[in-house]
């Protein structure tokens, strides 16, 4: 399901939207660190730009356990199929982007860009329905 | 205390630890997101971990200490709100195993009545 938004609205209507349905994805696992990613996550077609939340986890030698440690904005380029993302940085979604254009645009056209919100499960299931 | 609990489920192929996030708004107000739902895989028990930073202090073996960023200040209510935690997160299980065996019958019915 798609529901359109202005960039800069992004993360506020995210904390309003009940999620609880869409699973977490283990998206990286190496020997010290795990990152996990929200299923639900944001296109920017204009840039052709995937964001995600997630949150980085760490290896705790005495816990024998992935620990949470810090929470991140993860982008991808291509289709979310593939699994790779390109970035991450522990930073919401207009500064995450900011720094990963590098200057290519300004941060008030980045708070301004269109970008919509994408419910995978939900979207599977309606379908389903259907 | 008036206070909303919802949780996530971490999908691992792996098998990972961390088996889900809840997110907590008290008096539909202040929240918290990121409380961690974790396996002890010897023990087979699940267990809640608040968000937690890196302090500057060092354990004896040099490892960095974390701290909790906040948490509940009485074991009544810790043991409460914990327990609520887990039990949303085992809520949530059932609905999606109940989900996945609606979608079974739906791929069946849908392949029978191809025959």
């Amino acid at each position: 399901m798609l529901r359109s938004y202005r960039l800069c609205e992004i993360e506020e209507i995210l904390a309003d939207t009940d999620t609880t349905e869409i699973a977490d994805d283990i998206v990286e696992t190496d020997e010290d660190m795990q990152l996990i990613v929200r299923g639900y996550y944001v296109h920017i077609p204009e840039l052709n730009l995937y964001l995600r939340e997630g949150v980085v986890c760490i290896w705790e030698e005495e816990e024998k356990l992935f620990m949470p440690d810090f929470a991140v904005t993860v982008i991808y380029e291509n289709e979310l199929e593939t699994g790779t993302w390109i970035n991450y940085e522990q930073d919401g979604f207009v500064v995450t982007l900011a720094n990963w254009l590098n200057g290519r645009c300004s941060i008030e056209q980045i708070v301004q860009l269109k970008c919509n919100l994408v419910m995978p499960d939900e979207a599977i299931y309606k379908k389903e329905r259907n | 205390m008036k206070y909303s609990i919802k949780v996530n489920e971490v999908k691992s192929k792996e098998g990972g630890n961390i088996r889900g996030f809840a997110t907590v708004v008290f008096g539909d107000s202040f929240k918290i997101t990121n409380i961690a739902i974790l396996e002890n895989k010897e023990k087979g028990q699940l267990f809640v971990s608040m968000p937690r930073y890196k302090s500057n202090e060092r354990d004896g073996n040099g490892s960095t200490i974390y701290k909790d960023i906040c948490n509940p200040i009485t074991a009544e209510f810790r043991e409460e709100l914990y327990g609520n935690i887990l039990e949303a997160f085992e809520q949530i299980q059932v609905a999606e195993q109940n989900q996945d065996k609606k979608r079974e019958m739906r791929v069946l019915l849908k392949s029978q009545s191809f025959l």
